[in-house]
């Protein structure tokens, strides 16, 4: 129920007035049009990667070839990260609490109003209500959420994402991921990788030694970039490198070189392609086509809040705007 | 491309010539041009449409393929005429398309791809009538008593329901709503301004109009990076 307070007559009432103009659709036009130009910057302009330190130093280095001496300019302006930067931020909170005044304003006229017009009257409610929840998920999102990215997957292996009780696996076959409950797995690159293993002459495993891990008799490794590693007992390096020329997809053929030392010298090279073996020396060293990809695995417990907010915002401004359509001409107002 | 690019070339010839009329209506008011001027603009669609079967059939750049689509579109005459300044604003966003389009295909600037993929069809349509908006923005401008059509309302409801989907499914697949990637935040910025534009009052048609023209142009601009 609303209760006006009879103020002076000429004599406007200054609360009422803020009021007027924090929930008029001006303001809203105003904070819609600085979060359009913000996110318009960071479409024009590439965003500074956040994931690790290489793709920065790449990053950076296209940047300033791009903009020269004005690089560090719009560094220190936050254009490279404007969905990080405070003032955006700050945006995006004016916005959830202009929309939470409008959505009062809004309901206090629709359920004091007596000339109702039914489920109309709801629209303008759904829109900023869905648009506040929608602003609510981001907020969850950003301060309980977390995103790991270029994590290397491999083939049949199950991968644990670091610093979480969170799992991804790759099938070899379909090379469809599959992945703990609770967070959202993407494939961003597919590439080769090849598992291997060295018998020597009598069928014994031989140990496979790579230069920060300890000896195995199996390794899976996916070919990111060229790989090497030892197999002391045979006196022999095996380095295994992307073809060049060939786009990097799951099952791109990888090369395979065998080097025997001392002297260091190249005894055989291959392409693995599915299963191969080599026999070097008396070794027979067996690779099996095993691809990997590159994934990217994000935990959002505003999920739900942010679906249901879009849900209700689309509803909300779709019933305002074909309202607004359907209505005669004569009489219409905003 | 050979046989599209002469309808294309007299596309380009007609429509300055109704650009002209318009213009010359406006400065001294003749009987009869706006009948012209709207026969010569059906004549322009016509043209332009056959020139979109020719290229859809003899194969060409995806670039030059969208620009026809969205200029066919916005080539016909809008169902309002106030004035002949109106008539002439409407004119341009389809005199930019087909020019660029014949600067494409005389070969200055290299383009490739084949034709369009649907997803950069239905790009193109949204871009086409998008143009039709910022023609009738641009209008507005020149008669600010005159409102912008429903078609304006329409794509805004279209809008909103490609950037919601767009929205859901980007967030279910990869958890985040947006990622930040450039045409993401186009088309999010595209639907701030068209929103902004929608909210903005109606008794200020000057400012209702620029936002409009805004989002339009960038909408037009965002089908054409999808060509």
């Amino acid at each position: 129920m609303v209760t006006q307070t009879p103020s002076a007559p000429g004599r406007r009432d200054p609360w009422r007035l803020i009021w007027q103009i924090v929930t008029s659709d001006s303001l809203l036009v105003i904070l819609l049009l600085a979060a359009a130009v913000g996110l318009l910057i960071a479409a024009w302009v590439s965003q500074a990667p956040t994931s690790n330190p290489a793709a920065y130093a790449r990053w950076l280095s296209e940047t300033q070839a791009r903009f020269g001496g004005a690089t560090q300019t719009m560094q220190a302006l936050g254009l490279f990260g404007v969905a990080r930067s405070f003032g955006f931020r700050a945006l995006l909170a004016l916005l959830g609490g202009i929309l939470l005044l409008c959505l009062v304003e809004c309901g206090e006229r629709t359920f004091s109003d007596a000339d109702r017009h039914g489920v109309l009257d709801m629209f303008p409610l759904l829109a900023h209500g869905g648009g506040l929840l929608l602003l609510i998920g981001l907020v969850i999102a950003h301060l309980w959420g977390w995103r790991v990215e270029g994590l290397i997957v491999r083939g049949g292996e199950r991968t644990s994402v670091p610093g979480t009780a969170s799992w991804v696996t790759l099938d070899g076959d379909t090379l469809n991921i599959a992945h703990s409950a609770g967070i959202a797995a993407f494939s961003e690159a597919r590439g080769p990788g090849v598992r291997i293993n060295a018998t020597d002459a009598q069928g014994g495993p031989l140990a496979l030694q790579r230069a920060e891990d300890d000896p195995r008799t199996e390794l899976t490794l996916a070919i990111v970039e060229d790989q090497l590693l030892a197999i002391p007992e045979a006196q022999l390096i095996v380095r295994l490198a992307l073809q060049v020329g060939h786009p990097i997809e799951a099952h791109t053929p990888v090369l395979v070189q065998v080097y025997c030392y001392p002297p260091v010298r190249l005894e055989t090279e291959a392409v693995v392609e599915g299963d191969t073996e080599l026999t070097v020396d008396g070794a027979r060293l067996h690779f099996t086509s095993v691809p990997y990809a590159r994934v990217t695995a994000t935990f959002n417990p505003g999920l739900w809040p942010t679906c249901i907010g879009i849900a209700l915002a689309a509803v909300g401004l779709g019933g305002r705007i074909v309202w607004s359509v359907r209505r005669p001409k004569a009489g219409e107002e905003g | 491309m050979g046989y599209a690019a002469p309808l294309i070339g007299l596309s380009f010839g007609a429509l300055l010539t109704a650009l002209g009329l318009a213009l010359w209506d406006g400065i001294r008011p003749m009987p009869r041009l706006a009948r012209a001027i709207r026969v010569i603009r059906w004549g322009i669609g016509g043209l332009l449409l056959i020139a979109i079967l020719l290229l859809w059939v003899t194969g060409g750049s995806a670039l030059v393929f969208s620009l026809v689509l969205m200029a066919a579109i916005a080539a016909p005459p809008p169902h309002q005429r106030p004035s002949p300044w109106y008539d002439a604003n409407t004119l341009l966003p389809t005199l930019v398309l087909t020019g660029a389009c014949l600067f494409l295909i005389t070969g200055l600037v290299q383009t490739r791809g084949d034709i369009a993929s649907s997803v950069s069809l239905a790009a193109a349509v949204y871009g086409g009538l998008a143009a039709r908006v910022l023609g009738e923005a641009l209008g507005t401008l020149a008669s600010p008593g005159t409102p912008i059509s429903r078609l304006f309302d329409v794509l805004y409801l279209l809008l909103t329901l490609l950037v919601g989907a767009n929205a859901l499914t980007t967030l279910w697949q990869r958890g985040l709503v947006w990622e930040g990637n450039p045409e993401q935040s186009s088309l999010l910025g595209a639907w701030l301004v068209w929103s902004a534009a929608w909210l903005s009052p109606r008794e200020r048609p000057r400012l209702r109009a620029v936002l409009a023209a805004v989002a339009a142009m960038q909408l037009v601009i965002l089908a054409l990076g999808m060509g």
